[in-house]
């Protein structure tokens, strides 16, 4: 009888488990669009602290939303006596994009525990890689909000490659409960190549796709650079392609800062980088599918 | 607050602090809000500081242009100091395959053990119906499989490149940065210079 008792109790457990998972992915991906939305359209101000790999930073942060324009500003709080450069620093974390369909080939969503954040509860949300080809972002949002309190880029080891975290912030409640979808003002990009055929990728890492095929002006005057960027649905990579004769590079190596890496090799004398925020090694890979098709 | 934390907060916005005492500095942001506000007073406290001695609020250093910079500082190419990235690390990836070879069959045989113990103390009858109602879990099937560690060795190993290539470098971590890493949040903190265009 306990046998029975014990084989009813777990086909229970399991039954629960296998619904209240994509209940849990699906409360997940309503709470990072509910994210994406609220860092448009909430009036907010506050300071974060931004790690990125080994150096840590300061920033006020300010977001209005007024008759429908949107009004931020970004202002590194200098440390020590290093500051006097020119540079007046505005971003927004309203350039926020939504996470494209295809991410779910790629990413798990989770919901996990709360936090407490900046004297405010938060849910953390986790799109985690289904392999190694990415990195691990998490996520805490207000649910009452949407605001985002905290964010960060996990590589395999465990380690937080960038990390951003509000220290104080303050939301202003808007007049309306209902937040209005905010449309984003297009990045004005350069002159969109025909789509590349004489560059093909044998194979990429799955869920990448190619997005964009951009012509860009070459340094100090030289051949234009082909810029091919491929997404995930979350995460892009910049693969330039400069023609033979370009200035020089080394033929193979990489850089790395933070969650960004660089990784250069040459292809039939095309100087070939690759730019992105991914494990070098995605980079590396994309970089050996790329064939030029004579 | 105690002093220990003060002090690791002073040295950070000292700019004294190394990479441990900042790991260490963002952990206890994460459990003490007091020390996050406190925090905020004392970077606007030096703000205004500043300001006072003649120098604009918020004239700092864009993160772009800090990756920029790392890429001056480093150091300039000559033949002699270049280490040729290998195409293919052969060596390396069969030493790496074997050793988790080995950690992939001792945890084999370690699960195989675990289950068989568990296995023992489970009725008999088939639960059909429960292994139906597991979710299928979907399996990755990422058609290029790269070995991530030897390429981050290889990484760290190369590190000198010409004037040309930095200016090169920024151009395209630039251009990057304006129209491809708009979907994630951390780049657009890496945008800031653009702002201003």
């Amino acid at each position: 009888m306990p046998t029975i008792k014990h084989s009813v109790s777990l086909a229970v457990l399991v039954a629960v488990l296998a619904w209240s998972a994509p209940s849990m992915a699906n409360e997940a991906g309503d709470l990072l669009a509910k994210m994406r939305n609220a860092v448009h359209a909430l009036n907010y101000s506050g300071t974060l602290v931004y790690s990125q790999g080994n150096e840590l930073s300061n920033y006020q942060i300010s977001h209005t939303l007024e008759n429908g324009t949107e009004k931020e500003s970004v202002v590194r709080l200098a440390q020590g006596t290093e500051a006097g450069d020119e540079n007046v620093e505005s971003f927004s974390l309203a350039k926020l994009q939504q996470v494209q369909p295809q991410a779910e080939d790629v990413y798990t969503l989770d919901l996990g525990g709360q936090e407490f954040v900046a004297n405010r509860n938060c849910q953390i949300v986790v799109a985690r890689p289904r392999d190694g080809m990415r990195y691990l972002q998490r996520y805490c949002i207000e649910p009452d909000s949407g605001m985002l309190l905290k964010y960060s880029l996990v590589d395999r080891s465990h380690r937080s490659v960038e990390q951003l975290m509000f220290t104080a912030l303050d939301i202003v409640a808007t007049t309306s409960d209902a937040v209005p979808p905010i449309q984003q003002a297009p990045v004005a990009a350069p002159a969109a190549a025909m789509p590349s055929k004489d560059w093909i990728f044998t194979s990429l890492p799955v869920g990448f796709q190619q997005v964009q095929d951009l012509q860009q002006d070459g340094v100090n005057g030289k051949a234009p650079v082909r810029q091919i960027i491929l997404s995930d649905g979350m995460t892009s990579v910049s693969v330039f392609i400069a023609p033979p004769g370009a200035l020089g590079m080394l033929d193979s190596m990489g850089l790395s800062s933070g969650a960004m890496n660089i990784y250069a090799s040459e292809v039939d004398q095309y100087q070939i980088t690759l730019v992105g925020e991914v494990p070098v090694a995605t980079l590396k890979s994309i970089s050996d599918a790329l064939q030029h098709v004579h | 607050m105690n002093t220990i934390k003060e002090e690791l907060l002073s040295a950070f916005l000292d700019d004294e602090s190394n990479e441990f005492e900042r790991r260490r500095l963002l952990d206890e942001l994460k459990k003490d809000d007091e020390m996050g506000a406190t925090l905020s007073r004392y970077a606007f406290m030096g703000e205004a500081m500043r300001a006072s001695k003649g120098q604009a609020m918020g004239q700092g250093v864009s993160l772009l242009s800090r990756i920029q910079d790392e890429l001056e500082d480093e150091p300039a190419y000559t033949a002699d100091n270049v280490v040729p990235m290998p195409v293919r690390a052969n060596t390396a990836t069969k030493v790496h395959s074997y050793r988790w070879l080995g950690m992939g069959m001792a945890a084999t045989v370690a699960a195989v053990a675990v289950g068989s113990v568990l296995f023992m103390g489970q009725p008999k009858a088939p639960d059909a119906q429960i292994a139906a109602a597991i979710p299928a879990t979907p399996v990755s099937t990422a058609t290029v499989v790269a070995d991530a560690g030897s390429t981050d060795v290889r990484i760290q190993q190369v590190g000198r490149i010409d004037p040309q290539a930095r200016d090169i470098l920024k151009q395209y971590v630039s251009q990057h940065v304006k129209y491809a890493s708009t979907t994630v949040i951390a780049p657009s903190i890496r945008a800031v210079s653009y702002a201003n265009d």
